[in-house]
């Protein structure tokens, strides 16, 4: 398959494909065929009749206000995350309930924890996590794709409608 | 060789020629060469990060290492699975959306750097390294037991080393990342299959999970060591106990291995280091999105989260069935000592031949050939696209053509592959049980701690502080990757418990320095220029929504969301 080549950059908001980045060791390839991965937007095809750039165009007042609420989205579940794994021991050192009761068949629920249990908690903090940023995501940017398509701006309290 | 070996070898084989022929490239391309075309769906991609991710030291490792440490052993998996919660959470859909070839190539890029990217190449080798070894040495153990001769007058340990090696080196050099992705995705498939067959087997035959951990936990827990005039003797040997030192170890209590700063320690290492892990990270960049590469993040915690609480499930199991299984079992009696192991890593593999004999230790032996082979072959495209498109492409060869750069590609995988396992040879997995329970799984832990201390922090940062620089991130990866490799490296003389484990499982105490590094050195030096381009590109969603867009427009074989 023909590797797929980034579309120019849109604007000046719009990030370029990083082939087209000069490289400050080196000067930029000058073969025509260097082919350089695509920052996620395949190049149009003038087969298709693709729409202009500029309804996919992200503002970087839009990014860095996304951004921040992604922050602390990554930041929250990670907290989580650490007091999940930090738990273990803590309760080992100060609950003898923790390994001394059977809770599930005979198995303490430290060893639960370790065998399943937290499993379990990981892939729900992924799960929540991964809904929340992509619903932050869609509420923060966009909005210009969606106003030119004709539907109510996120800053309207409308959804995506993707 | 019994029948049972050459069919196993021989379904193996057709599996892994027959995927890579099937999914071979199309042409001369280092995208599709190196990212697939960036077309690898959610579900496939999670399969192949599965397969990427679920090597020897997980198949093999893990059940080893709670067959051998009860309890402890468990910090493993919990560690492992524990990962893919900081990738999801913190790198993968911005590491995608910038979209490069590999780790090293995004951090040279971010910071504007061609050191940067040197070092991050530096670190990046270092880390496959430390993580190939072991794949090549579960490929041997795999070998010897399953075939248990060599070939060519060779050992069957060197035998099954060379063969899996250098079958994947060929497979993964002729057929890149498409044919490495669709083999990882089928091989997971297997995998996931073979550990499902063995516990349904186990549990129908009367194992029972909670009874086994009480029963194990009655007597102190032991283990094999080498002992007696010559040091030539096994006897068993009780385990000390970390937590509550003058008790016993037991199997169904923490303490066997950890006191409670180890368990941290190990944790916290594992779970960092999977962000800097090349051969994993490096797939995320065959994602069509950002969105995408998340959503294949919460499938693989689904899916490795099922696969290692039946890998804890299955190690318990072996402890509890092999020291009644040994009468009657000549070659069981070979392999053990009162009933235990000398090789933890057989735990599996024995279990397999106990309940389908010969067809079950085919099967279980074809897992395992298959979770080494499948994180080589990942291991090695990383290797290449660090070689042959970081190095040869940006330094050596700048005008190269993209033939010229595949075949880079290509020939740096044979090179990895070769260095990879003569180092697998020189090591014999008995000679280091006394120090290592478990060779593979520990091994695997030194490539975590490196990746853990010097890449994940400096990725992180570079992805959420744009502050970053060139020079903060040059100092965090050496500052990471020296401190790490000298704390593991001197971790076996220290005799105070919990000292060593801390200097065995360095991820706790270097990434905190390693992130203050690049703080420091950054806030003295200028960040380079384009940062906002890098953020809108990295942080923004319209790349992603133009993908999906041009996804429903073509209706071709890209899942975008």
């Amino acid at each position: 398959m023909a590797p797929r080549l980034s579309a120019p950059g849109p604007g000046a908001e719009t990030p370029t494909p990083s082939g087209s980045t000069p490289d400050p060791v080196r000067p930029a390839p000058v073969h025509a065929d260097r082919a350089r991965p695509a920052p996620a937007h395949p190049a149009p095809g003038p087969e298709l009749d693709f729409p202009p750039d500029t309804e996919v165009r992200d503002t970087p007042a839009e990014v860095d206000a996304a951004f921040r609420a992604q922050r602390g989205v990554a930041l929250a579940y990670f907290l989580v995350f650490l007091v999940l794994v930090a738990a273990f021991p803590v309760l080992t050192m100060t609950l003898p309930w923790w390994t001394e009761a059977r809770v599930f068949g005979e198995l303490s629920p430290g060893f639960v924890a370790a065998a399943g249990g937290l499993y379990l908690a990981f892939a729900v903090i992924g799960i929540a996590a991964a809904r929340l940023s992509a619903s932050v995501e869609s509420r923060m940017l966009g909005g210009q794709q969606t106003l030119e398509e004709g539907s109510p701006g996120p800053t309207q309290g409308a959804e995506d409608p993707r | 060789m019994t029948s049972t070996a050459v069919v196993t070898l021989a379904a193996v084989l057709i599996v892994v020629l027959g995927v890579s022929f099937i999914s071979r490239p199309r042409g001369p391309s280092t995208v599709d060469f190196y990212l697939a075309g960036q077309r690898v769906g959610v579900m496939t991609n999670s399969w192949a990060i599965c397969g990427d991710y679920l090597s020897a030291a997980s198949f093999l490792g893990v059940a080893a290492a709670v067959y051998v440490s009860g309890l402890d052993g468990a910090w493993y998996a919990v560690g492992f699975a524990a990962g893919f919660v900081p990738v999801l959470l913190l790198v993968a859909a911005p590491l995608r959306r910038f979209g490069e070839f590999s780790l090293a190539d995004f951090l040279g890029r971010r910071m504007d750097s061609g050191p940067v990217r040197l070092a991050s190449v530096g670190v990046v080798q270092l880390v496959i390294l430390c993580y190939l070894v072991p794949q090549s040495v579960g490929g041997g153990i795999t070998w010897e037991l399953l075939v248990g001769q060599g070939l060519l007058g060779l050992s069957p340990y060197a035998t099954g080393v060379l063969l899996s090696t250098a079958v994947v080196a060929v497979v993964v050099a002729f057929g890149g990342m498409r044919g490495t992705t669709w083999n990882q995705a089928v091989q997971f498939l297997l995998l996931f299959a073979a550990l499902v067959w063995l516990a349904v087997v186990v549990t129908a035959d009367g194992f029972r999970y909670g009874e086994a951990v009480q029963s194990l936990s009655e007597a102190p827990l032991a283990n094999p060591t080498l002992g007696g005039a010559e040091g030539q003797e096994w006897t068993l040997t009780e385990e000390t106990n970390h937590m509550h030192p003058g008790e016993p170890a037991l199997f169904g209590e923490p303490g066997a291995r950890y006191g409670p700063l180890g368990q941290v320690a190990l944790v916290v290492t594992l779970g960092l280091g999977t962000a800097g892990l090349p051969h994993v990270m490096n797939r995320y960049f065959t994602s069509p999105t950002g969105k995408a590469a998340r959503t294949t993040t919460v499938w693989v915690l689904a899916l490795i989260g099922a696969f290692y609480a039946m890998a804890i499930m299955l190690g318990t199991a072996a402890r509890d069935i092999i020291p009644d299984a040994v009468a009657g079992r000549p070659w069981l009696q070979e392999l053990t000592v009162n009933g235990v192991l000398h090789t933890p890593e057989h735990a599996l593999p024995v279990l397999g031949r106990i309940y389908g004999e010969q067809t079950g230790l085919g099967l279980i032996a074809a897992a395992a050939l298959i979770a080494a082979m499948s994180t080589v072959a990942g291991l090695l495209l990383a290797s290449a696209a660090t070689w042959g498109h970081d190095v040869y492409e940006r330094h050596i060869n700048p005008r190269a053509t993209q033939r010229q750069a595949v075949w880079a590609g290509r020939i740096t995988t044979l090179l990895g592959a070769a260095l990879a396992a003569g180092l697998a040879i020189a090591l014999r997995p008995e000679a280091f049980v006394p120090a290592m329970p478990s060779l593979v799984a520990t091994m695997v832990t030194w490539a975590f701690a490196v990746a853990g201390s010097a890449l994940t922090p400096v990725l992180v940062l570079a992805i959420w502080w744009h502050r970053t620089t060139a020079a903060g991130s040059l100092a965090g990866l050496l500052t990471g990757a020296v401190l790490s490799v000298s704390m593991f490296m001197t971790a076996g003389l220290i005799t105070t418990d919990w000292l060593r484990e801390l200097l065995a499982a360095p991820t706790l105490v270097v990434a905190p320095i390693t992130v203050a590094v690049v703080v420091l050195v950054s806030l003295r030096t200028r960040a380079p220029d384009g940062v906002q381009a890098h953020w809108v590109r990295m942080h923004g969603t319209a790349a992603d929504r133009r993908a999906e867009r041009m996804a429903r427009l073509t209706r071709g074989g890209m899942d975008a969301r």
